[in-house]
């Protein structure tokens, strides 16, 4: 079994590699983040003529668009009747129009580039297993919701599931692809256009001069877009964002068939399941059961669990991939885009849907830079005062982030000392009167790092399934040398001596 | 009298939680959090139920307000500056408690010296 390795990065040839950012440069605009908004925002600006330089702080492609699920839709995770619910007919239709205009941009990009990433159009179903009113009533809601905004509903029978389905929502024209192949191939025809570094983590800017520093390097530039999925540093509208995250599991059908198209289970927790040919390999796979991130319990247990609901419902072979991915919830809703200051542009809160928002954004984003007034942009603005759509997700997150605080309590840690560290895992540990995160490796030598999360303080946590450490309150996440992985996190947990 | 008392045990209190993270913050040491927040949960109090006691009362501690008020400005520029992963100035926190000190010394001279 390969573990914490998404069927998207197995799967993908390896792409162009580019090379990591050494002394000063000057574009019009720099990009950190290398997935499918800052990509899509490269794109789109060097057509426009723009001098372009993303920099991405690992490889292109291997944050959270290459461990999504590939899937691209108009609805979205929040349900568009929640939206009517909260913000109106007219904001739930530009919510469905926007989402069409991205889903076609990606479309018309795989054309015209000619990218090879496994593109085709299909149903996205909604499917309920057993008896529950709640269930049928949203079935209802949603079906009225997806009509209301134009889109062609079909509702009740089985989509072509293989187990016992008892409701079900399909809407044809979604779309799936391989996401990595998608953003490899998209980076690959980039290269001339823009400039492209790898391995160039972002270590400080200055948002009002717009200079963008790594560690062998620096950008100064007109503008700054942090197409990071939650912006790098401390801003407010991290307090109206949830982090969490979803694992991924993945196996070979071995009989039976699973059809083409999106499917979403419905009963809780909430399951997203599709299916993947790799040349004669058919291979089915899971993604789901959410929980805020650096407050699983147990993370493999989310992977046992992802195993089971496969088993249960298909017949497969020996688990063939494991992942995990993060997003980012916004408190009313819809995501946050737009400019924040004089040069700096946020790209943030997609929930599950980002591989389309991500998209979309892009076009936001591009089209305010070039002086262009994108019919969106009010809809999704960054700056958004939505107290009574907010409050609810807004005080469950923050008082959820207090309570962390309130762990960290002189003397609270995971282990006393290092030999009740088990090989291959990770503990907080203290001395001195400093929290430490440990991480002893197979071979029994312990990798020590601060536990104090470099973002807002509170202490990181051990993430088993992924060996890595997860903070419980904004989503910041680190390797085991203490290196940022992702999240609003710009500096590396700092190396301890034990 | 009894408020005076109740106002002063708060802020001992607060000001063993105080000696506990002054010492950390000299050390360039992480401060836990939860210390960081129960010390200020019983010096807040402490300054509001001080603020109603002058307010209802002649004489009045006068001094003793000014000095926690300064010091509290400086403890609410020491936990943004934490969080926010800013450098702590060493100086601000010895001020900071010094300060609360000061106020303190003045409670008791006025609580106890009347």
């Amino acid at each position: 079994m390969k573990k914490t390795v998404s069927i998207w990065e197995a799967t993908a040839q390896a792409g162009t590699s580019f090379p990591t950012l050494n002394g000063s440069k000057e574009a019009d605009v720099v990009i950190i983040g290398g997935g499918i908004s800052g990509l899509s925002t490269a794109m789109l600006l060097t057509e426009a003529g723009k001098k372009v330089i993303l920099l991405e702080a690992l490889q292109v492609g291997l944050g959270t668009t290459g461990n999504s699920t590939g899937n691209l839709y108009v609805t979205v995770d929040e349900h568009l009747s929640v939206i009517k619910k909260k913000w109106g007919a007219d904001t739930m239709k530009a919510v469905v129009g926007s989402r069409t205009e991205a889903l076609n941009l990606i479309e018309a990009t795989i054309r015209k580039h000619d990218l090879d990433c496994n593109f085709y159009r299909t149903s996205f179903n909604y499917f309920a297993e057993g008896t529950d009113k709640e269930i049928d009533a949203f079935i209802k809601d949603e079906t009225d919701a997806l009509t209301e905004c134009g889109v062609k509903v079909n509702t009740g029978t089985n989509p072509g599931l293989s187990f016992n389905v008892t409701n079900s929502i399909s809407v044809e024209g979604q779309a799936q692809f391989h996401p990595l192949k998608y953003i490899r191939s998209l980076a690959g025809k980039l290269k001339d256009k823009c400039e492209i570094y790898e391995n160039s983590q972002v270590i400080d800017f200055d948002e009002d001069k717009g200079i963008v520093k790594t560690k062998d390097g620096s950008v100064k530039a007109a503008h700054v877009i942090m197409a990071t999925h939650t912006p790098k540093g401390v801003y407010m509208v991290q307090t109206v964002l949830g982090p969490y995250r979803e694992h991924g599991v993945a196996a070979e059908l071995l009989s039976g068939d699973m059809p083409q198209g999106i499917f979403w289970g419905m009963n809780k927790p909430k399951h997203s399941v599709r299916c993947f040919n790799d040349g004669d390999k058919k291979y089915v796979m899971v993604i789901g059961d959410m929980y805020k991130t650096g407050q699983g319990e147990d993370t493999n247990e989310y992977i046992k669990k992802l195993e089971e609901y496969l088993r249960f419902r298909f017949s497969i072979g020996a688990i063939t991939h494991t992942w995990g991915g993060q997003q980012y919830r916004p408190a009313d809703g819809l995501p946050y885009i737009g400019k924040h200051g004089d040069a700096m542009y946020f790209l943030t809160g997609f929930a599950t849907d980002g591989l389309v928002y991500g998209t979309l954004a892009a076009m936001i984003v591009s089209d305010m830079i070039l002086g262009r007034k994108n019919k969106w942009e009010d809809t999704y603005k960054l700056n958004r005062f939505t107290p009574l759509k907010s409050f609810k997700e807004f005080f469950k997150e923050n008082a959820d982030n207090f309570v962390q605080y309130l762990k960290d309590t002189p003397w609270n840690t995971d282990v006393d000392t290092l030999k009740e560290i088990p090989a291959g895992e990770g503990r907080v540990i203290e001395k001195h009167g400093e929290k430490l995160a440990v991480y002893k490796d197979e071979h029994g030598v312990n990798h020590v790092c601060s536990a104090v999360c470099t973002h807002m303080k509170c202490i990181v946590n051990w993430n088993p399934a992924e060996k890595t450490w997860d903070c419980p309150c904004h989503g910041s996440r680190f390797k085991t040398n203490g290196q940022v992985i992702e999240g609003p996190a710009v500096i590396d947990l700092p190396a301890k001596k034990f | 009298m009894n408020t005076l008392y109740t106002i002063i045990g708060l802020f001992a209190l607060g000001a063993i939680i105080g000696i506990y993270l002054l010492t950390l913050v000299l050390q360039d040491k992480e401060t836990p959090k939860a210390a960081a927040f129960v010390h200020g949960l019983f010096v807040v109090p402490a300054v509001i139920m001080l603020i109603v006691y002058i307010t209802k009362n002649t004489p009045s501690p006068v001094e003793s307000l000014v000095l926690f008020i300064i010091a509290a400005l400086g403890g609410l520029v020491l936990i943004y500056r934490d969080l926010t992963g800013k450098k702590i100035p060493k100086w601000l926190a010895v001020v900071h408690g010094l300060a609360a000190v000061a106020g303190f010394a003045f409670l008791l001279v006025f609580t106890f010296g009347h």
